[in-house]
Order: structure tokens, then sequence, then C-alpha cells
């Protein structure tokens, strides 16, 4: 046993730069095997933007775990709202778990995520949602599962959450992946390249007179739970590392279609830049959601990023996504419902739109 | 009923892993390693189906955790 091991473990909100979290974030991450996943490079400045510097950010939505002054575990959450039937409910996006094996000693992760939801609870939110991913055993999906299945009541899995992947450049796709096959789907993939789409003259940048136009639109989505969006989410970042950017296509009537995307490097046998497309709805036609797709894509081809990837929604069918040139992609994701009132369903419902971070 | 319950909490703690074969009433359970974050949340399912309690996520701290003993007092404290 470590000297650490001997003190008692204390939860208490992080002290410590987005920088130094995310590196705590990369050395945990690193010590478990990730399974087919890439490993995710969470940057300090996107932790600051999407976490810290969100207007309704308080100490409470980012707990450490500390043995003396040693920070052994940390877990965070984003504030958060989403839709469920026709009431909005404020919450939280709760991700980023990663725990030391001194900190797992000692039980942090259980320790960290009863906190934050009591906490998070204390101030009125009324859920906290996440996702993981399969990756070594005892950490990511298994936790989560794990955690399930002894307190049922605190939580609830919903489906496996499949998501849509699109090659943007497959030369530096193919040469960042392990995986022979994925290898294979780069190099195939510079049939289909993607290109500079022709006519986006309605295509342009969120501005902050769209936000109620943009929330009717994630509103009016059909699914069960959908994301409600402030202006602080949907107001495009400095740049695609940094945070989410927005697009809506307006012929001059308002915002009829919305995109949200940002870029996060990950790893696998080197690092690559993955385009992650958060939302895309449009309120007319399927054709303004490819058009929108296809800007976006453009958009994150020109960041740098090899991949993109956008979480299967409920709204939009196989055919069209594999006629943008998408393909199933199954890393073993699911999404977690928990519950901190009686006013929320106390299990995931089976179609939702929701963040995935 | 005690010893019933510390009976079926030990069977169940010894085939957690390949090394808790030897873990006895009293074994340390965290300073010897016998419990991880997973084997605790199979623990916390196992102990709220065979004895119908109701165990919080509050209730995972080392002291209830030490030793197959210290989860029979767990037990029948969320017994009665």
């Amino acid at each position: 046993m470590t000297a650490a091991a001997t003190e008692e473990l204390a939860i208490a909100p992080l002290s410590i730069e987005p920088d130094e979290i995310a590196r705590f974030i990369a050395k945990v991450y690193d010590l478990h095997p990730h399974g087919k996943s890439f490993v995710p490079r969470w940057s300090g400045a996107f932790l600051k933007h999407i976490i810290f510097d969100d207007p309704k950010f308080t100490p409470d939505h980012a707990l450490g775990a500390y043995m003396g002054d040693q920070l052994v575990g940390l877990i965070m959450a984003q504030p958060y709202a989403v839709h469920i039937d026709d009431r909005q409910v404020e919450g939280a996006f709760g991700s980023w778990l990663a725990v030391t094996p001194e900190g797992a000693g000692q039980f942090a992760a259980i320790k960290l995520l009863h906190e934050l939801r009591a906490r998070l609870a204390a101030q009125g939110a009324e859920f906290l949602v996440g996702v993981a991913y399969r990756s070594g055993p005892g950490v990511g999906l298994d936790f989560w599962e794990g955690y399930a299945r002894a307190f049922p009541k605190d939580i609830s899995p919903g489906r496996a959450l499949i998501y849509w992947a699109r090659v943007l450049d497959g030369g530096m796709f193919a040469a960042a992946v392990k995986d022979p096959l994925l290898k294979l789907g780069g190099f195939a993939s510079r049939l289909l390249p993607v290109s500079k789409p022709s006519a986006t003259a309605d295509i342009r940048e969120f501005a902050s007179g769209d936000l109620e136009r943009c929330q009717e639109l994630l509103a009016e989505a059909p699914a069960q739970i959908r994301t409600a969006p402030t202006l602080w989410e949907l107001q495009s970042a400095p740049s695609l590392d940094v945070g989410p950017q927005t697009l809506v296509l307006d012929r001059g009537a308002g915002a009829e279609a919305v995109s949200m995307f940002h870029v996060l490097p990950m790893s696998d046998a080197a690092p690559l830049r993955v385009g992650l497309v958060e939302h895309l709805v449009s309120a007319g036609s399927s054709r303004d959601r490819q058009r929108l797709l296809a800007a976006t894509l453009w958009r994150l081809k020109q960041s740098g990023a090899c991949l993109a990837l956008l979480p299967q929604k409920p709204y939009i069918g196989f055919s069209e996504m594999l006629l943008a040139g998408f393909v199933p992609y199954d890393g073993h994701f699911k999404t977690f419902m928990m519950p901190l009132n009686d006013d929320v369903p106390p299990h995931m419902p089976a179609s939702y739109d929701l963040l995935v971070r | 009923m005690s010893d019933e319950i510390q009976a079926k909490i030990l069977e169940f703690v010894r085939s957690l892993g390949d090394g808790n074969q030897s873990v006895e009433v009293d074994t340390d359970l965290i300073a010897t390693g016998s419990l991880d974050s997973l084997s605790v949340m199979e623990l916390v399912a196992f102990l709220t189906d065979e004895f119908d309690v109701k165990i919080a996520a509050a209730d995972i701290t080392p002291a209830n955790l030490r030793s197959v003993a210290t989860l029979t007092a767990l037990v029948e404290a969320r017994s009665t």
C-alpha cells in the first residue's frame, strides 16, 4: 500500500487549471486499453471553453478526488438543458471520469459520481446524462454498466449508440489507424472524396439573432429527449479546436437548418484530428440537411480533420447517411441517463437527440 | 442469521477473483486489493438481490467494505 493510500479520500471542487486537467485525463486514459475506439485527447483550451467558461458553470461541476493533496481522480459536467416531451429540463452532461489506480483502490469513481449527483441535485439540476464506450476491464462502459446494476434507481442505460463515420482525408486517416480494415477503408474512401460544396450562398455562421429559431429547430426534432442549447453553446468558438462552431442554412427567412460541430484530437497508431458533428437538424427536406452537412464536412476537412463522426439521429435514415458517404461505426458506445428527481423519467427513452462528448 | 449472511457474503467475495479464494472473514479486502470498483458494484448488486436491502452509493466507504465482517454489519444495519 502506498503512503497516499493510507489517506482518507476526499471529494472537492477541482483546483487545477484546465491544461493540467487535460494532462491528468490523458495520463489515466493511457493506463487502460481502448478496444476499437480511438483515444480522445481533450485539450485544456477545449475543456475551458465548454465547461469552465460556460456562464452556468459552478465549482460543483468539476470535482476532484484527493488523497491528502494528491489528485487521484476527477469527474466533470457541463451545464446542459434538454426538452423531455414538452418540458425544458435543466441538468448537466457528465463525462471525463478519470481515476488513477490509487483512487480506484479507494473506489473514487463511485464516490465522485455520487458526489457530483448530490451537488448538482442540490443546485436544482434534474438529470445528468453521459456517454461511455467500451475500453478496459472495470473502466469506461464496464464501470457505467456495473454502476447501473448496483444502483439501478440512480442510472438508466440507453440503447447502444452508433456513430456514422465519414473519412475526410483517406491518406491521413489510413496513416493514423491501427486496424487493417480501417486502413483499407481509408484508402477506399479516396474514391468518394469530400469536395467543396458548389452552392453555399445561403449557408452562414450562426448569429445571436438565430438563437430562438435554432432552439425551435432542435426542440422540434422528432425524439423524446432533445437538446435545448443556450446562446453560449451555439455561439461559435474562436476555432474548432477550442469549441463547437455553428452553421445555419438561411434563405432569407431565418434559419431553416442548423449544424454544430468541433474537432477533437484523438490518437490511435498516430494522432488524428476527428470532426464531431453534434447537431444536424432541419425544418424542411432532407436535402437541406444534406447541403448543410456537406458544408460542415468541408469546414472540418479544411481544418485538418481526417474523419467526421455523427452520432446516429432518430430522424436521419440509414439511406440518407449512406448516400452522404457515411458508414456505421460501432465503437461500443452507450448513453446513460441519471434522473436526479422524480419528475424526470426513470428510464432512458428509446429515442433521443443529445450531446455526445 | 448473522452467520448465514456472513457465509453467503464470504462465498461471494471468494468468487470475485482468482486471488480471492484465501479471503477470510476478517481479511482486509482493501489492503489486499481484493475489491476494485467493478467488483464492488457486483458485490452491491449481490447484496441487494440476495438480502433485499438497499445499499446506496454513499455506503461505498472503506469502513463498510473493509472485510466480510464489516459487510455483514452493513447488511444487518440496512435490514433493520
